[in-house]
């Protein structure tokens, strides 16, 4: 078996990664993205401990860690979607209606 | 592709690789390169793998998954159905077309 280590190394870069278009990207439905990779980071150690342990409570965290990843997905597009109704993009930059 | 340039863009590049030097460099102090042996986290405990019926064995262990998943996690369970429930109705709400 791998060493666990291994396993948190891949989801530090994954999470990093993920940090980085969070702060670079421009896009909303890239930023969505990149929020899922830390998400997906996160899962990843999950499983890693819970394989390393022999214990399949970490599965179940991860399954209820993925239930809730969709249903912030799928508020995320629609606030997308409104925003691209009403903007026509959905370029980040534009949307600070909501700036103190 | 949108993205940030300029100074804006080298700190986050920055940012994220300060962030994976620290997240690797806590990996490795802690759990090493090689087989990782904790002190205060619990004894690897074997699961008792499931055995088929035409004999094969499977070790990703889905069995325990769903037992926990409709036992121990029984009340998340249900109430992960909620909130899934109420991010559909929140996205559709949020999605919907402006009445004129």
């Amino acid at each position: 078996m791998l060493p666990v280590s291994y396993y948190l190394i891949v989801a530090a870069i994954v999470f990093c990664i993920g940090a980085y278009g969070v702060m670079t990207l421009r896009s909303g439905i890239m930023i969505m993205m990149c929020i899922e990779l830390m998400l997906n980071a996160a899962n990843i150690n999950l499983i890693a401990f819970a394989s390393h342990f022999s214990q399949v409570n970490g599965h179940v965290f991860v399954l209820f860690s993925i239930a809730l990843a969709a249903a912030e997905a799928a508020i995320g597009f629609a606030i997308l979607m409104s925003i691209f109704r009403s903007k026509n993009n959905v370029n980040i930059d534009n949307i600070n209606i909501l700036r103190w | 592709m949108e993205q940030l340039s300029g100074t804006g863009r080298v700190i986050s590049m920055l940012t994220a690789l300060l962030l994976l030097a620290a997240l690797l460099l806590a990996i490795v102090s802690v759990a090493g390169l090689g087989p990782f042996v904790p002190s205060t986290l619990p004894e690897s405990v074997p699961i008792d793998y499931t055995v088929w019926e035409d004999g094969s064995t499977d070790a990703s262990g889905i069995e325990h998954v769903g037992g926990l998943l409709f036992t121990k996690y029984v009340i998340p369970f249900e109430v992960l159905a909620l909130v899934l429930l109420a991010a559909l109705l929140g996205s559709l709400y949020m999605a919907k077309k402006e009445e004129e």
